[in-house]
């Protein structure tokens, strides 16, 4: 359904996604994980048009029949809302704090063509749909008044107002409480038509996705079902990443990376983890690709 | 700010009401017509049905004090009227595209505006179409325009990078919804203070301008005409001049507390803050 194909997001002279494909099929769940400055935000920006000024994006993804990047901003903002829309990562920002609830989980709908009493209608259905309480009274709340967690909840009801094909949830729970974040996570899993899911929390992506894709300086280093992602890595990095998120035993120490992630545009030619990679060779200065079926991985000196 | 009365807000909006009061009680009632001549009044001294006295043609000072209010407010809302319908669209283009050709053109010409004064181009409006109320008020409105580009501008770009724009861009909200429905709800706060500030300079202005002759015309009462014709009698008569003087500066006053009260009020900053210090819904996990 939706296909990602050599992706390529640069900034005036530095690259800041390289060459990105992936595909998800309708239903599935995607997660992409990362630290920050990898790239995902601006990928899943890049598939909703929306990069900020002077960046700008190459290559192909398609939705369906529909082109979403390369083409200019008016033939796809009939497709942003409709067929895939997006969940912020901070709750506190996200919504117009001079409007109430209600207007704004309607107006999403009212701009696609839907009449102003029906989008109402539906609009309080929604809120009863992502498990606000008592709705009615949310509907006439303005921002200021809800929880971050209630918040992160109506930008959900928000984004799936349409019936999107594909949803995109950009960190949509760092900013929240851990038990908030576990029932939030439970209701996207639930909600979502197919999900494109970025986070660098390895533990969430685990417990909503069912293929990831682990990016590293702008590329996909890594992809496969989430099982055999996380029982045996085969890149280095993500290896590294599993092993610092585990926990040690007290007085032990953490495992860790070291080194710390470049600047963009200052990652090393070749493999862009090289100069982090305990298992580095000069085999590394060349670009690896991304190779196997299912389980791929971009790394000359893979795990096991 | 609830329960704190704010002092300045509080002074400003009562000189501003008194003006705004005095203006509205003079379209049905005046102690004298405050046009009247009538030599037998000459320099009446103030006392018995004459509050103030009367000016040098008789004519008595508070009715006129009360009918230059009406004067007073019509150039500070036309004026600010003008500044702000032309300022504020400039400003929101200007911030909702800041990298292109023409927010840069909006904003050199507004620059090109912001250096030339504004009583110069009063006058030269006065001399070449007439002087008069309304030359004034489009002169001192076309030359308050770049202070409110400016500032729409200022606030539009701090608004438009907020998740909220975002979202409505993501929603597929259009350029133009998007300014009337998120941005000029949410910049509003800082045009009202602007809007105060603007009408106390729109006031000196006009009062500047009718000492000047370039102003209100005869008979219609005027603040600053009061002053320039009592001017010869300073010596003299030094209340004929006080009177219209503490108007104008009461007036400004009110005007200028006002703006200050209100961005202290309004302002997004400080709302900020106070919204922080809510007990906060949830807090980061990482």
């Amino acid at each position: 359904m939706l296909s990602v194909d050599g992706l390529t997001v640069r900034a005036d002279s530095a690259e800041l996604v390289h060459q990105v494909s992936f595909a998800i099929a309708p239903g599935e769940r995607v997660g992409l994980i990362g630290e920050s400055g990898s790239g995902k935000s601006l990928t899943a920006l890049s598939l909703m048009g929306l990069l900020p000024e002077g960046v700008t994006a190459s290559g192909t993804a398609r939705l369906g029949e529909r082109d979403l990047v390369g083409v200019p901003e008016s033939r796809i903002k009939d497709l942003r809302g409709r067929e895939l829309s997006m969940v912020f990562q901070e709750p506190m920002t996200a919504l117009n704090p001079l409007m109430r609830i209600g207007a704004q989980v309607a107006e999403v709908m009212t701009l696609h063509g839907r009449s102003s009493p029906e989008a109402r209608a539906r609009a309080l259905d929604l809120l009863g749909r992502v498990r606000l309480p008592d709705p009615e009274q949310i509907f006439r709340a303005y921002p200021h008044q809800l929880s971050g967690g209630q918040r992160q909840r109506v930008m959900l009801a928000i984004a799936l107002a349409n019936e999107p094909r594909l949803l995109i949830c950009d960190e949509p729970t760092t900013a929240l409480d851990v038990t908030v974040q576990k029932q939030m996570l439970e209701l996207i899993a639930e909600v979502a038509p197919a999900l494109l899911f970025i986070t660098h929390d390895l533990a969430v992506v685990a417990s909503v996705c069912e293929r990831v894709l682990v990016m590293y300086g702008g590329r996909v280093v890594e992809s496969g079902p989430i099982r055999e992602v996380f029982t045996r890595p085969r890149h280095r990095y993500t290896e590294g990443l599993l092993a610092a998120s585990k926990l040690t035993p007290r007085g032990t120490r953490l495992p860790t990376i070291q080194g710390n992630v470049p600047p963009a545009g200052h990652f090393p030619d070749g493999c862009v983890f090289r100069n982090r990679c305990p298992q580095a060779t000069t085999a590394c200065e060349q670009v690896p690709a991304l190779t196997g079926d299912g389980h791929a991985h971009a790394c000359w000196h893979p795990a096991d | 700010m609830k329960g704190r009365v704010n002092v300045a807000l509080l002074v400003g909006a009562v000189l501003v009401a008194l003006v705004g009061l005095a203006a509205v009680v003079s379209f049905f009632w005046t102690p004298h017509d405050p046009t009247l001549v009538d030599a037998a009044r000459k320099l009446r001294e103030p006392g018995g049905g004459y509050l103030l006295g009367a000016d040098k043609f008789g004519r008595d000072t508070f009715s006129q004090l009360m009918v230059g209010a009406r004067t007073t407010l019509y150039v500070g809302i036309v004026a600010v009227g003008i500044a702000a319908v032309l300022g504020v669209p400039l400003g929101m283009v200007a911030g909702m595209t800041p990298r292109g050709w023409l927010s840069e053109l909006i904003m050199r010409v507004n620059d090109l505006v912001f250096a030339f004064p504004a009583l110069l181009l009063a006058v030269m409006l006065g001399a070449v179409y007439g002087a008069g109320t309304l030359t004034a008020m489009i002169a001192i409105g076309v030359a308050t325009v770049p202070a409110f580009a400016r500032v729409t501008r200022a606030a539009t770009l701090q608004v438009m990078v907020t998740d909220y724009i975002l979202a409505a861009r993501a929603a597929g909200r259009r350029r133009p919804a998007i300014a009337v429905r998120h941005v000029l709800p949410n910049i509003s706060s800082m045009l009202i203070v602007q809007a105060s500030v603007s009408f106390a300079i729109a006031i000196l202005a006009e009062a500047a301008l009718s000492f000047l002759g370039f102003g209100t015309r005869p008979p219609t009462p005027s603040w600053g005409r009061m002053l320039q014709e009592s001017q010869e009698l300073l010596f003299s008569t030094p209340r004929l001049a006080l009177w219209p003087g503490l108007a104008i500066a009461l007036a400004v006053l009110g005007f200028n507390l006002l703006g200050d009260g209100l961005r202290d009020y309004l302002d997004p900053r400080l709302r900020r803050i106070r919204e922080q210090a809510e007990p906060p819904a949830n807090g980061a996990t990482r």
